[in-house]
């Protein structure tokens, strides 16, 4: 969200002289703010509005287009929509990605500061998702180009290794250093999350090389309904807190530390969410299973513990399976109204693998 | 999974001194704030309202309720500014009503303190209660001297963010209020983790209001 006008408190500026303290007697005016009164509890009425400021401003755009190339800028500019859905069925593999703007961003006006990146052939599978640090004036700039070159990085790499991993990241931290130098910003400006998952075959099933930097949740779901998480999400004692984004210092030794190379025999699905996903459907490995569960067989009454929830076909037979994960993403949860980006692989026996989702009997 | 909160504390001097236009200046700029944030539909699903004040002692006079059934208080000024049992009871207020993040629970948002006084404290214990808050880091605090007979110093020993609100007239309390609506609007959001300063970004300040350096 850009918010130029906002100012830090530690950078606020010096005290003024201080005017004599005047005496002011209760008037009428003061009064009249109304009395305490008690009101039915209201609801909350959301709006959608169209944002004023151009996505990505003048000062930013020569490099943006140089961080990224000319195509992708184009690109990025064309699909600039708040929704997006995209699909890729190749091979063993459908593999589906969606984003969607936040009902808090919308009302404000704001951009969707999410960020996806899909690629997949016989030969390799690529997602990464991305999230703009609220606190970041130009966040969406930070995740798009963090998504755009890790993603085009690893799509290109000779090999999938951590070393290709990390190269993608540092790639993607100098870009994002560049374009706030050029625009003349604090790189923090930019800041985003990221999480990246690449696959490939292997001799033993499929070869998967995992990072993430920030929160937000990765899962690998296998044949015997396992979920496990090759890393966690950082996150602090509060909600919306993390230690470190993109491009800050420490970023390559986060994405070092949270670097996994696995060899999976058994992988029915491979999941990423940001945290848009990840906090209304906390923790979210927990809830992973029945997620799934309504991807994979399709949705008819809400997950427990959200308030409504579209009624989806299962992306494996939709017509539209993007469009089909976009609507998915349009649960509602009270007080969740952040940017939500889901990718996802899916195995082509994941409809025997992974049981459909019911609701629970006390729901 | 129960909603995430943001816990929106008010802790303010309810001493003498308070007595006339500046105590009928914080209830209307509560019922303002209560009014505004109800407008507001992020503030409506997530914001949580306490209101907590100290004279002679301390007083938890509206726990943690949510915007859409709190009800604005009524307060009266009179006595001495035991300040230190106003922090007190803020740090207990943390304990007994904040949740945390754990692997099984999102925890709710980083609080947001506001503290109003327009005096020096009375009692002996404050730098006690200061300290605590200072080490513990419980929330982003924000305190607010009122008029030229605050202590600045004091709360600089609270916390860095210390604002100067030069007049206690009904509009300047009233300009405050619209700072703390507009800074709980902004608030959750994703944010760098406090150890590196930025867990905290408001609205500039309006006219009348200054930063404490």
């Amino acid at each position: 969200m850009s918010e130029p006008d906002t100012a830090a408190v530690n950078d606020m500026l010096p005290a003024e002289p201080m005017p004599p303290v005047e005496e002011v007697p209760v008037t009428a005016a003061l009064l009249s703010v109304a009395a305490p009164v008690v009101e039915p509890p209201r609801t909350a009425v959301w709006e959608v509005n169209e944002p004023m400021q151009p996505w990505c401003p003048p000062e930013f755009a020569d490099s943006v287009r140089q961080a990224i190339g000319e195509t992708a800028f184009d690109a990025l500019l064309a699909q600039l929509a708040h929704e997006r859905g995209q699909h890729v069925r190749v091979g063993a593999w459908h593999v589906t990605g969606a984003l969607r703007r936040g009902r808090r961003h919308a009302h404000v006006a704001a951009f969707n500061e999410d960020a996806l990146f899909l690629h997949a052939n016989d030969a390799r599978g690529v997602m990464v998702v991305a999230d703009g640090a609220g606190s970041a004036p130009f966040s969406r700039l930070g995740s798009a180009v963090a998504v755009e070159i890790i993603g085009t990085a690893l799509r290109g790499s000779d090999t999938l290794s951590e070393a290709a991993l990390q190269h993608a990241v540092m790639r993607a931290v100098a870009a994002l250093q560049a374009i706030a130098t050029a625009a003349n910003v604090p790189a923090r400006a930019l800041r985003t999350t990221v999480l990246v998952a690449a696959w490939e075959p292997s001799p033993v099933g499929t070869r998967v090389l995992t990072t993430q930097v920030g929160d937000g949740a990765l899962v690998i779901m296998h044949h015997d309904g396992r979920i496990t998480r090759p890393s966690a999400g950082d996150a602090g004692d509060w909600s919306g807190e993390v230690h470190c984004f993109l491009p800050d210092s420490e970023t390559l030794a986060f994405a070092k530390k949270a670097c996994v190379e696995l060899d999976v025999p058994d992988m029915a699905a491979l999941l990423l969410v940001t945290d848009g996903v990840d906090d209304a459907l906390y923790p979210f490995p927990r809830f992973a299973p029945a997620v799934l569960g309504q991807l994979v067989h399709g949705a008819d009454s809400p997950l427990d513990g959200l308030s409504a929830q579209s009624v989806t076909p299962s992306l494996l037979t939709a017509a539209s399976p993007g469009d089909t994960l976009l609507a998915w993403l349009g649960f509602e949860k009270r007080g969740e109204n952040d940017d939500r980006t889901l990718a996802v692989a899916l195995h082509h026996t994941a409809s025997t693998i992974i049981p459909p989702w019911a609701p629970s009997p006390s729901a | 999974m129960t909603t995430r909160r943001l816990p929106v504390f008010i802790l303010a001097d309810v001493s003498g001194s308070m007595q006339g236009t500046p105590i009928e200046s914080v209830k209307a700029g509560i019922r303002q704030l209560h009014r505004d944030l109800l407008g507001d539909p992020q503030a409506i699903e997530s914001a949580y309202l306490s209101i907590l004040t100290f004279g002679n002692s301390a007083q938890q006079v509206v726990p943690l309720t949510e915007v859409a059934m709190f009800n604005p208080p009524e307060l009266t000024a009179s006595g001495t500014t035991n300040f230190g049992d106003g922090l007190r009871l803020l740090l207990e207020s943390f304990d007994r009503e904040l949740v945390r993040t754990t692997a099984d629970v999102k925890g709710d948002w980083r609080p947001l303190v506001f503290i109003l006084s327009d005096g020096a404290p009375t009692d002996v214990d404050w730098p006690m209660y200061a300290q605590q808050l200072r080490e513990r880091r419980p929330a982003n605090i924000i305190a607010v001297a009122c008029g030229d007979q605050a202590d600045v110093n004091v709360l600089k020993q609270v916390t860095d963010n210390v604002i100067l609100m030069q007049e206690m007239s009904p509009d300047a309390f009233r300009a405050f209020f619209s700072f703390v609506s507009a800074s709980v609007k902004q608030t959750s959001q994703k944010v760098g983790a406090v150890a590196d300063g930025s867990s905290i970004t408001l609205p500039p300040p309006p006219p009348g209001i200054t930063i404490v350096p």
